[in-house]
């Protein structure tokens, strides 16, 4: 399945945004992280994956 | 209802079992991940990217002196940034980045990661810790630095016209007499640089001048003598 331009959608069809970059989370680039209840869902680009490990430290 | 119909019949009992079958291999995914246990990642080389600049003994050091997040977050990005400029095959993940950072911390937000990316970084920390009486001080010395880098640091690009990017830099200069003034360049415009710098020079009187160079930036810096 080509995920390229299908986006993850919160319950109710609300799209799902990266807290650390302002993008719409996209299927193939989906991130999810443990550490909270429940789980974190990002978008992976290197600067929400910065942005998180500081944050949490160096979790992952 | 379902029972009418033996081909649909047998077509929903397919489905319904390979429903059945994607729950089960499913549910011990889910359940380690809600037990925080497990972490679902598409692209991992992005994790080992960010982690890797964790691991640095360059970060390692910065980290003691930088405190606001979001100037840590970038100088992360520059240094990732850095990382990736070395293979032209990452063209399109550094424009990627690049936008991310925009998106996220405006353009001021790109130049502060530019000026890592460039190296620049280690100039302005080796000034902090030389020119600061304590350790306090050189943080806000780092900070403002990077802060202000629209101040302090002027990006050459291979564009810039030498004479009118010349009287830019002099009229700044003469306006704010900045203890220090940093010109940078990568790649290819480094001879707009020289060209920029060799104008500048003649015109700019009361600053020492001193230049860093690696594979891809080139930099002078403008230090004040009086």
């Amino acid at each position: 399945m080509d995920g390229t331009n299908t986006y993850v959608v919160r319950p109710g069809g609300a799209p799902l945004m990266d807290e650390y970059a302002n993008v719409q989370v996209r299927l193939d680039n989906m991130m999810v992280l443990p550490g909270d209840s429940p789980p974190v869902i990002l978008d992976d680009n290197p600067l929400s994956v910065a942005s998180y490990l500081e944050d949490h430290g160096d979790v992952l | 209802m379902r029972g009418d119909d033996p081909i649909r019949s047998a077509a929903a009992g397919v489905t319904d079992s390979a429903i059945d079958h994607a729950r089960e291999a499913v549910a011990p995914f889910l359940k380690k991940l809600f037990n925080h246990q497990l972490a679902f990642i598409q692209h991992p080389e992005n994790i080992d990217l960010a982690k890797e600049q964790r691991r640095k003994p360059e970060w390692q050091i910065y980290q003691e002196y930088v405190h606001d997040r979001r100037l840590r977050i970038l100088i992360q990005s520059g240094m990732s940034l850095r990382d990736l400029e070395g293979d032209p095959a990452n063209a399109d993940r550094i424009r990627g980045f690049r936008e991310n950072i925009v998106s996220r911390w405006g353009p001021e937000g790109l130049h502060i990661a530019q000026v890592v990316q460039t190296g620049l970084l280690a100039e302005v920390f080796g000034t902090a810790v030389r020119t600061s009486p304590g350790k306090k001080e050189a943080s806000e010395f780092i900070e403002d630095t990077l802060n202000d880098a629209e101040t302090y640091c002027v990006f050459v690009r291979v564009e810039d016209d030498p004479k009118k990017k010349a009287r830019e830099i002099v009229a700044r200069v003469d306006a704010i007499r900045p203890k220090f003034l940093y010109l940078l360049s990568k790649g290819k415009a480094k001879d707009v640089l020289h060209a920029v710098a060799k104008r500048v020079h003649k015109e700019v009187a009361g600053y020492g001048w001193s230049k860093k160079e690696d594979k891809y930036s080139f930099i002078y810096v403008l230090s004040r003598e009086r």
